[in-house]
């Protein structure tokens, strides 16, 4: 929890560093996790980041992104359902090498909304507390390998990300795959 | 807006739970109606939700089995568990569900207690009803085997050599979760019933008493016939407690079917006798069907009401002790064919000879008032003539 809160708030001082660097990339970033029935979930994101050079070919990359969860529910019985849907607030601190191909250390931090929505079908729950929303600190490190196409134009960076999500431990490994596109100068 | 998002990050996830007992907690009942709703039920016995456990009760999660851990199910089996805590938040005293699993494992820890309870009313002192150790209750198991990993679906289930009871994977195939079901979970404690009576007077089969006759302990517990009269115990123990004749029908009524009611007068009810019981489906369960169907008539025929708990509770003690005594009479039997490998017996084909004798041996349990009805339930549902039946 502290960790979250810390994390954020160096993210959020170095996304104001990079304010004034230049070029922004814009971008989408379907992934997919692991339900709690064991099937795959899909949880697209979009993201802005820009670059601050740090050294020859390292830059830093500070950026936010947003994201929804909950798009598919696991399996569940007919007669009661509790489904989570999440809109997810993210800053984001990258380390970023710029080669043939662009490797990316990026941790992020930021705060889940989750919505859950208690439903029954035969099954009285008007009396129930079930359904909520709830506020989840979440921190999460990602390795990305990014493949640089049209002259740095756009980046294609498959993704791995661990998920640390305070209050639930449910979460865990996420599989991505990042599409940007750089608005200004080319990267 | 720095600060904003600052003071954000500070704030979030602030989610936790300052619950203590005497415990309160929302929880899937069934009414006295048989109808089911969301609402508030005291917990009283329970030590703590993290992790989630009583004195005679102790969850686990998520264990991964292998295959070779499965052939010998023990106590020593969940050396590797963990607990469970299920995810609970504190609303106004009350440990209200974050989510469906966590849902699933406390009401079934109300309906498990609810049982625990209704058993000791029903069957009295018997003999580690609640085992000295307790019971575990293992929360959405993996079984894993050479060919990979696989969670079972849609069942729950008693674990004889661990006094465990699983609660698997929930599916849209169910309309009340399976393990939410009071009357299932009776049927599961009906197992446990069948394990502490008939199993423990049969013995425990060791691989090296491969012999003919019927000497081995165990001899009389492995076979699949035996596993369908287990069956039926299992689902006599859901009318005992919870005056339940279609156990399934709550939670999966398009596999309930009428196979599996035991009262000829519920709609839907499917007749079959041992000829014919391919319109079963051929099952063990079956046979646990055919005898349960009988041990319910003769039950009305004493001209007790299915809604007398008092009358159920004496009938129910009658036949567990008539259940009880078959081992040891099945063992002055001769003439039992060898087994085919250790610990295993004949096919269902060749079971014949157990099934009547298994027969045989409970009507001979039974008080002299009610071997005459014993005789003709049993004999009508089997095909054949018990000795000893007039």
């Amino acid at each position: 929890m502290r960790l979250s809160c810390a994390l954020t708030v160096v993210i959020v001082f170095a996304l104001h560093a990079g304010v004034d660097a230049s070029p922004l990339g814009v971008g989408l970033a379907p992934s997919t996790y692991t339900l709690s029935d064991g099937s795959r979930g899909f949880a697209p994101e979009a993201f802005v980041h820009t670059y601050v050079p740090l050294g020859s070919d390292v830059f830093l990359r500070p950026g936010a992104r947003l994201g929804v969860r909950g798009v598919l529910q696991p399996e569940m019985p007919e007669g009661l359902r509790i489904t989570e849907r999440e809109l997810t607030g993210l800053f984001e601190a990258a380390i970023s090498y710029s080669g043939t191909v662009v490797p990316t250390l990026t941790v992020m931090s930021g705060i889940n909304v989750r919505s859950i929505q208690v439903a029954g079908d035969g099954v009285d729950v008007s009396m129930s507390r079930v359904s909520a929303t709830e506020l989840l600190a979440t921190v999460s490190v990602q390795l990305g390998v990014g493949l640089p196409l049209a002259h740095g134009t756009w980046l294609v960076e498959p993704t791995i990300r661990r998920e640390l999500l305070f209050g639930d431990s449910r979460a865990g490994w996420r599989f991505g795959l990042e599409i940007s596109i750089a608005l200004g100068t080319a990267r | 807006m720095r600060a904003a998002l600052v003071m954000a990050a500070v704030l979030s996830g602030c989610v936790d739970t300052s619950l203590t007992g005497p415990f309160q907690a929302e929880v899937l009942v069934r009414t006295p109606d048989r109808e089911y709703v969301l609402r508030t039920v005291a917990l009283p016995d329970l030590t703590s939700f993290d992790p989630l456990n009583d004195p005679i009760v102790r969850f686990s999660d998520h264990p991964n089995f292998s295959e070779a851990e499965l052939e010998v199910f023990d106590a020593s089996s969940f050396a590797r568990t963990s607990d469970y805590s299920p995810r609970v938040r504190d609303v106004n005293g009350v440990a209200v569900a974050r989510d469906l699993e966590s849902l699933l494992t406390v009401s079934a820890y109300y309906a498990f207690k609810d049982n625990f309870a209704r058993a000791q009313d029903v069957f009295g002192a018997l003999d580690q009803l609640i085992p000295d150790g307790g019971f575990q209750i293992l929360v959405e198991p993996k079984f894993s085997s050479e060919l990979g990993s696989s969670e079972l679906g849609t069942n729950a289930a008693y674990i004889s050599g661990g006094q465990a009871f699983l609660l698997v994977q929930m599916s849209s195939l169910e309309r009340i979760p399976l393990g939410m079901n009071p009357s299932v979970l009776a049927h599961e404690f009906g197992h446990h019933v069948f394990h502490i009576t008939y199993s423990k007077a049969d013995g425990e089969c060791h691989p090296g008493d491969n012999a003919a006759g019927p000497t081995p302990p165990g001899r009389f517990s492995s076979a699949e016939a035996i596993a369908g009269f287990n069956e039926g115990a299992a689902d006599f123990t859901a009318f005992a407690l919870q005056q339940e004749t279609k156990v399934l029908s709550d939670s999966i009524p398009a596999l309930d079917g009428g196979e599996r009611t035991i009262d000829m007068r519920e709609p839907g009810y499917l007749a079959f006798t041992w000829s014919t019981r391919d319109r079963c489906g051929d099952s063990f369960y079956c046979i646990g069907t055919l005898w349960v169907r009988a041990v319910f008539e003769m039950y009305l025929a004493t001209g007790a009401r299915p809604d007398d708990l008092a009358a159920r509770s004496a009938y129910a003690r009658i036949i567990t002790a008539a259940v009880a005594g078959i081992p040891g009479r099945l063992r002055q039997r001769t003439g039992w064919p060898a087994p085919l490998e250790p610990c295993e017996f004949a096919e269902l084909d060749d079971e014949l000879t157990l099934v009547h004798a298994y027969v045989e041996d409970f009507i001979a349990g039974l008080p002299a008032s009610l071997q005459p009805s014993a005789c003709t339930e049993l004999a009508a549902r089997f095909e054949f003539a018990p000795v000893g039946c007039p």
